[in-house]
């Protein structure tokens, strides 16, 4: 990790105003005790409730909301010796792939500012690719770490469900909902994520598996590991140069000694639309919540996405569709589960893209949702099934655009995730090109 | 999807624009999950949750750091009343 306080408070000085990658800034933070992360800088997607200072959500509901306890994350992330300095931008309650959802305007991609930084947590990405912090934390629900990683050229990882506390971050799919870490490299990944993995006392379905010492796990060789290649993912969907570096990416594990095994997953290509009807019901349901009394403003300050998945929602769970929706859905989720479980016997990672497209124009998708929902079509599905899966960079459009692949593992293989990122990384350069704006 | 009916549901209010707006982009998200129909689950065990946990209980202590401070028999409060103007 390279930027200190100093640093960190001149790069947000100078781009925030130009790529609006934070919410709120914390002027004069400081650290307060010392420990494995200290000197180190980060920002928080502004879903994590932070004492003292405004937690928005990127929504004009809670626009002027501070919260009262500290999410486990952050507190972990204090006692460690990091210093939080800034609240980053997202799609509003994390609804979104382009971060045009946020009620505080969108995040520009410092690639090109014309374009998506990503979503949801498009804030978190855009802060640490331009310095503005060591690291951010983000949420991912269905690819909202993943996507504006690959999109701004950072390493970032979604883990396993469970594996780190959601305690005290504003819930938008619960069953979904997984917190990580985004670096530059997938060493410090492994560092932020030893700090922050656990079992929590106050998120019940935080896991009570062990927590692996991840950066003594980097430096494995990865000879005879085997890497599964779905070839029906990479379809005509999907952008030529972004699976010709993704190629590209295979050719170098095979290099490195991995065994190549093609699968195939034809299930994933349905993992959109039961993506958008679980997640759309758990929201409804969180979003209940927010009645003007308890948290901020009342229900007529949600923006129009919201309005629709709170309505997708609320009809999937509805008397007399419940069975035909809801239901159905978790049970495709069930043969989702056992399609990953047997692509896993015969491989140990698989290999995918995190994005079909390059990052979008703004305002491209204004007048058509469905599209910004198709775009999450790679990402969604491990959220359902609960895996982790790792977002590299692997290469640059010719236009001067990041392109970002994901080596997704089985549940609570990060340690081994990690690895591969960190071994790709000793023989690649590209998540070490910064934008230049 | 009758938007008027669900947006009563879930304690939103909708203008007539939205309403028309709403309708037609909700029917295509429809039409994107219905493709879901097209899959066999015949005897399928829906999956709600993928903790692997069940039953999660927390050990029955008290915990006085959330509690309200007692005074023989009283609970004492910060002062939220101002009596020295």
């Amino acid at each position: 990790m390279t930027a200190d306080l100093k640093a960190s408070f001149e790069k947000i000085k100078k781009y925030n105003g130009k790529i609006n990658a934070l919410i709120t800034v914390v002027e004069g933070a400081q650290p307060t005790v010392d420990g494995l992360l200290s000197g180190k800088t980060f920002v928080l997607k502004d879903s994590y409730l932070t004492k003292g200072i405004k937690t928005t959500a990127a929504s004009n509901v809670l626009r002027d909301y501070v919260g009262q306890y500290n999410a486990t994350v952050y507190q972990k992330l204090l006692d460690a010796g990091a210093t939080l300095v800034g609240k980053a931008n997202m799609d509003a309650w994390g609804h979104g792939a382009t971060n045009e959802n946020s009620d505080f305007g969108p995040v520009r991609n410092p690639y090109d500012l014309t374009r998506s930084a990503g979503g949801s947590g498009g804030g978190p990405a855009a802060a640490v690719t331009t310095g503005m912090a060591d690291f951010g934390i983000g949420e991912d629900t269905g690819g909202s770490i993943r996507n504006p990683a690959a999109w701004c050229n950072i390493t970032a990882l979604k883990v396993t469900y469970g594996r780190v506390s959601r305690y005290g971050c504003i819930a938008y799919a619960s069953s979904f909902d997984s917190v990580g870490p985004t670096a530059i490299t997938a060493q410090d990944c492994a560092l932020i994520l030893k700090v922050i993995a656990g079992r929590d006392k106050h998120d019940a379905t935080s896991s009570p598996e062990k927590v692996d010492d991840y950066p003594k796990m980097l430096g494995n060789s990865l000879r005879n590991l085997r890497l599964g290649w779905p070839e029906d993912l990479f379809s005509k969907e999907v952008d030529p140069e972004i699976r010709m570096a993704i190629e590209e990416a295979k050719g170098k594990f095979e290099k490195m000694g991995m065994e190549i095994i093609p699968i195939k997953m034809p299930l994933l290509f349905y993992g959109i639309s039961l993506y958008y009807v679980i997640a759309p019901s758990e929201t409804s349901s969180n979003l209940s919540r927010y009645d003007g009394l308890r948290f901020g403003n009342d229900r007529t300050f949600f923006g129009a996405e919201a309005k629709r998945r709170i309505m997708m929602g609320t009809y999937a769970l509805s008397s007399g569709y419940y069975d035909a929706y809801y239901k159905k859905a978790q049970q495709v989720r069930t043969l989702l589960i056992e399609e990953y479980k047997k692509a896993f016997d015969k491989c140990d990672v698989i290999l995918m893209p995190v994005m079909p497209c390059h990052p979008n124009r703004l305002g491209e998708f204004e007048n058509d949702p469905i599209k910004n929902m198709l775009i999450d079509i790679y990402t969604v599905t491990q959220n359902t099934a609960g895996v982790p899966s790792i977002a590299l960079p692997c290469g640059f459009s010719k236009t001067g655009l990041p392109i970002g692949m994901q080596v997704v593992g089985k549940m609570f293989s990060e340690g081994a995730l990690l690895n591969v990122g960190y071994q790709f990384q000793q023989v690649t350069n590209w998540h070490n090109r910064r934008p230049k704006i | 999807m009758d938007i008027k009916h669900v947006a009563k549901l879930a304690n939103l209010t909708v203008s007539e624009d939205e309403v028309k707006k709403y309708g037609s982009q909700l029917s295509s998200v429809l039409d994107l999950v219905n493709k879901l129909k097209k899959i066999d689950t015949e005897g399928v065990e829906p999956t709600y949750q993928v903790t692997g946990q069940e039953n999660c209980w927390r050990e029955d202590e008290i915990d006085t750091t959330s509690m309200l401070k007692l005074d023989k028999k009283v609970f004492k409060i910060p002062k939220i009343l101002n009596h020295d103007g």
